[in-house]
């Protein structure tokens, strides 16, 4: 349906051979036009929670019904993680904070540890030649970690009878990952030292969101045992954090003139 | 043609009433007429008259305004077609320069939108790709280019990987922006997003060829951040028309983090 230009923008496409699936967007515009108390893009939202097929773009816009304030507010809830998260989800999980966090913190860890090996490269009186490997290498760990782990980790959960929601564990694994893109900015600054402070902190604050929110969703079960999930849960974030301060927050003075590789 | 072919509407009774075959014959081949409607309401008060051209008149009106989307019309006028373009000349049987010129003024005129932006909006609506595909083949050239100068063992290598993802990044990317708005609940159609996020590449791709001729990071940042901010405002005019109330920055926020990664490209290499 993607390739028929909407009618609202271009009319005359209005009166295309088959007008049925573009339609749909266009009536729901119609009916919240004759309702002016709601805005447009709530009339497409409410129109598409009805029985849509899976493969359909309109299955998936209940996933993306959130507003800016919510959004940001989840994150900042993220980063200071006193309230219990599913309360703030309030029922409606989404997917585009875990996408688009994901995303930024990709190109925040490419933009800054290019922009710490440049600099280190300047101060160490080298030219530094940028490597477009980190940036697949980020988009593999972060993905993996982002959408891989909340997989197995409500896979797990469920196997301990926990009820957990897919949705609910990818956005507090998505949402966690926030604390890493002012963490790499702050990594930019050239010394070792402060960069395993501000890892270690960031590091804390998200395994402290993590471990909260998770242990709220495992005291359901019965089995005490489902705590060692808790356990893997904490290793795995502890590798994570270890590969980003490897990887992407090593670049050092020192290196740079002594091996001239900069990892 | 116009002269032949107008006589069937000049003079309905005797044409349509001798000739009916001639008579449909024109009125399909009339349907180039960028104003189908306007010839069904100029014939229409002829029509009235006598009783027979009446079907003729009609059928003229029907085709008129359902083959100003026909994909077939669209080829025979010209490589770069979009949804709504419509030719008032014959584009059958015209040289293949006339064509590629035409085509090549559509993307000039684009490319012009871009640059000044408080222009007329309407003309990204005409959407094609030829000049997305342009823009983002000579920007992916001159980034490999780049790559092949500054880096000399394993250049060769790296000049491939800048290239293929140079392309990957901008097509991939501007289909996931695109898909971001829509999913959001914006009214916006699928390719026309495409388009306008491709062509507003454009001061990315200049800023790029000057960072060719020079690498002071003194004149290259300026640059940057100006082809960075002139691209963002110009795609978030463009698309001022999404139908997002509250989630606005929630649409426009992607488009920013997908020209800040291809300007930061173009800034390190």
């Amino acid at each position: 349906m993607t390739t028929t230009p909407s009618p609202l923008i271009s009319p005359t496409t209005s009166s295309s051979p088959k007008p049925l699936r573009p339609r749909q967007g266009v009536e729901a515009l119609a009916k919240s036009l004759a309702s002016p108390n709601q805005p447009p893009h709530r009339a497409i939202q409410n129109d598409a929670v009805g029985t849509r097929a899976i493969w359909s773009l309109e299955y998936y816009t209940k996933f993306f019904d959130v507003d800016t304030q919510q959004v940001v507010d989840r994150c900042i809830k993220s980063l200071y993680p006193i309230d219990n998260f599913s309360e703030v989800l309030g029922g409606n999980p989404d997917l585009y904070g875990p996408f688009w966090i994901s995303k930024t913190v990709i190109f925040v860890l490419f933009v800054t540890s290019s922009m710490a090996g440049s600099l280190a490269a300047k101060m160490g009186g080298k030219t530094y030649s940028y490597d477009y490997g980190l940036l697949s290498y980020a988009v593999f760990v972060i993905y993996l970690y982002g959408f891989g782990t909340p997989l197995l980790v409500w896979a797990a959960t469920k196997y301990y009878g926990c009820q957990p929601s897919l949705l609910e564990v990818i956005d507090i694994y998505g949402y966690g990952l926030t604390v890493w893109i002012p963490v790499s900015i702050l990594c930019v600054i050239p010394s070792d030292i402060v960069r395993w402070v501000f890892v270690t902190g960031g590091s804390g604050v998200s395994v402290y969101f993590l471990i909260k929110n998770m242990l709220a969703i495992l005291s359901r079960a019965d089995a005490k045992t489902s705590r060692f999930i808790l356990i893997a849960l904490g290793v795995a974030h502890a590798v994570l954090s270890l590969l980003l301060k490897v990887k992407f927050y090593s670049y050092s003075i020192k290196e740079e003139t002594g091996k001239g590789d900069g990892q | 043609m116009s002269a032949q072919y107008d006589n069937p509407f000049a003079n309905p009774a005797a044409s349509s009433v001798t000739e009916p075959l001639f008579s449909a014959s024109a009125s399909i081949e009339a349907d180039d007429d960028i104003l189908p409607s306007s010839v069904a309401s100029s014939a229409a008060p002829k029509a009235k008259q006598p009783a027979s051209p009446k079907p003729s008149v009609s059928l003229s009106g029907n085709i008129g305004s359902s083959t100003s989307t026909n994909p077939v019309n669209g080829n025979g006028a010209g490589l770069g077609t979009g949804a709504t373009r419509a030719y008032k000349e014959d584009t059958l049987d015209e040289p293949v320069s006339v064509t590629t010129m035409r085509d090549l003024r559509n993307v000039a005129e684009k490319l012009q939108q871009v640059m000044i932006p408080n222009g007329r909006k309407d003309v990204l609506k005409d959407w094609d790709l030829w000049g997305p595909l342009f823009l983002c083949l000579s920007l992916a050239i001159v980034l490999s280019f780049e790559a092949s100068k500054n880096s000399d063992s394993e250049g060769q290598k790296q000049t491939i990987l800048v290239f293929t993802s140079v392309f990957v990044i901008v097509w991939v990317g501007s289909a996931v922006v695109t898909l971001n708005a829509k999913l959001l609940g914006g009214t916006i159609s699928f390719f026309q997003c495409v388009c306008v996020l491709g062509y507003c590449l454009f001061p990315l791709v200049v800023a790029a060829i000057v960072n060719l001729i020079t690498s002071s990071l003194f004149i290259r940042l300026p640059l940057e951040i100006a082809a960075f901010g002139w691209a963002s405002y110009a795609s978030v005019g463009f698309l001022a028309e999404v139908h997002l109330s509250n989630r606005r920055a929630l649409a426009v926020y992607p488009l920013f983090l997908f020209y800040f990664i291809i300007a930061w490209m173009v800034l390190i290499s």
